[in-house]
């Protein structure tokens, strides 16, 4: 992940990572996703990551892992073009512990199971895997940067 | 974006009607009014999805939580649940745990 100074930065917020400021976090993402990514079906998928995102980037403030009220979200939305696409890339920062990436690196549930014997957990993550076109981590300056990219 | 939810028993079953986004912000209320049902004894439990825009893990997690709890001969209608709501069902896997209808007439 090598963009973080290319792309034109559509607007941001930034709170604390607490479900207090959930709604602040999902409206901005909410009205750019709906501006930028016209088809329905790939605009819930965006949504969906990046709501997936945040709520394990403000449960891991909560779980005592770090001090909640010292863990700040900022979200920037981006738009980017290449010769072939043009992406919308929603980026959190967060100044929280250091995740583990395990989008990247932890095994994928068995969708095959049958649910009586699912463990509750892991959906979190495989959805945001599975919903946008990319995604990435990176720790970057004492601080967890999570991208998702989607095609307009 | 809030969620209504309004619950109906049946005789032989249990309706749940939701209005809204089930979402990390929500779901913790679904989950907590499925679990004031008598779960264990329940056959057949049918979630309208029609008014219900957005499902997140967390919402698939309180209907896998109703499920698990109900006997296994019990069935868990969600009905008419939007294209993208059954995609991510399918998608999970949990689609063999329901049965999707587009109306309760089909029930």
């Amino acid at each position: 992940m090598n963009t973080h100074n290319v792309g034109i930065e559509l607007g941001h917020v930034e709170d604390i990572a607490s479900m207090e400021a959930w709604d602040r976090f999902i409206d901005f993402a909410s009205r750019h996703i709906e501006h930028e990514i016209s088809d329905r079906s790939r605009a819930y998928k965006l949504r969906l990551a990046f709501e997936e995102l945040v709520s394990n980037i403000i449960h891991a403030a909560a779980a005592g892992k770090t001090n909640p009220t010292q863990t700040e979200l900022k979200v920037i939305a981006l738009r980017f073009k290449d010769e072939h696409s043009t992406w919308l890339v929603l980026r959190t920062n967060d100044n929280g512990v250091h995740f583990d990436p395990e989008f990247l690196t932890r095994e994928r549930i068995d969708t095959n199971e049958p649910v009586h014997d699912r463990k509750i957990g892991g959906l979190g993550l495989f959805l945001i895997r599975e919903s946008v076109d990319r995604v990435a981590y990176e720790w970057l300056d004492g601080k967890n940067v999570y991208e998702l990219w989607m095609k307009s | 974006m809030a969620l209504s939810i309004e619950i109906t028993q049946g005789e032989l079953h249990v309706t749940v009607l939701l209005t809204g986004d089930i979402d990390t912000k929500t779901a913790p209320e679904l989950l907590s009014r499925l679990t004031a049902l008598e779960l264990a004894a329940l056959q057949q439990l049918r979630i309208n999805l029609l008014d219900v825009g957005f499902v997140s893990s967390a919402g698939l997690r309180a209907i896998v939580f109703a499920k698990q709890k109900m006997p296994h001969t019990s069935r868990l209608y969600l009905v008419s649940p939007s294209t993208e709501i059954v995609d991510v069902i399918t998608k999970t896997g949990l689609i063999q745990a329901v049965v999707i209808v587009s109306s309760e007439d089909e029930i």
